[in-house]
């Protein structure tokens, strides 16, 4: 398996692990739209995640083979992000503001620690 | 009026941003990976930990716009 099939691996795994800590958040505490907010936000978060990995799979394909590709990159990200914002922004009642802003940001921290853990292990 | 305007400049500059920054990257890591084919699995994992962080800026600057915007 390629380095970097394995990397997002791990950072799946870790995202998915965060998603059952928040899924057992939302279900034992009473901060149910701080936890909504942060499932949520940890979605879009997911979503951006593949769709950087999905751009650096095809990278490789294109300089093995010469020519080009095309992906929705970064407009398909930012408008996840923006959707995922006027979500929380119209129903406050449901999701928390700043809870969805800490999940979109849930990927760059498991990137940093995965990162950091590399780093001790080397 | 002012918030449309603030909103727009938190946009459009970490868009600006990040889009010379991706570039670079990119453009980096392929001319790498044409000199050192065999380093590409290396190369391509170091580009996407780049890609993403450089990309956490313009997500900040669309939430901060629709801060300005709604609240």
């Amino acid at each position: 398996m390629s380095e970097l099939k394995n990397m997002f691996r791990r950072y799946v795994f870790s995202m998915l692990t965060l998603f059952a800590i928040f899924g057992i958040g939302w279900w034992v505490s009473d901060y149910k739209t701080i936890f909504n907010g942060l499932i949520l936000g940890s979605i879009a978060s997911l979503f951006n995640l593949w769709s950087m990995f999905r751009f650096a799979k095809k990278l490789k394909g294109t300089v093995e083979t010469g020519g080009g590709f095309f992906t929705s990159g970064m407009l398909a990200r930012i408008i996840s992000v923006s959707v995922v914002i006027l979500i929380s922004l119209l129903n406050p009642e449901y999701f928390h503001l700043i809870g969805t802003i800490f999940g979109l940001i849930t990927s760059y921290f498991v990137i940093m620690i995965d990162s950091i853990f590399v780093l001790l292990k080397k | 009026m002012t918030n449309l305007i603030a909103a727009a400049i938190a946009v459009g500059l970490s868009a600006i941003g990040a889009a010379i920054g991706n570039g670079w990257i990119v453009s980096k890591t392929v001319e790498s990976m044409a000199r050192q084919p065999e380093a590409s699995g290396m190369l391509r994992g170091t580009m996407f930990i780049g890609i993403a962080f450089v990309e956490a800026i313009p997500i900040m600057g669309v939430v901060i716009a629709f801060l300005a915007i709604f609240l």
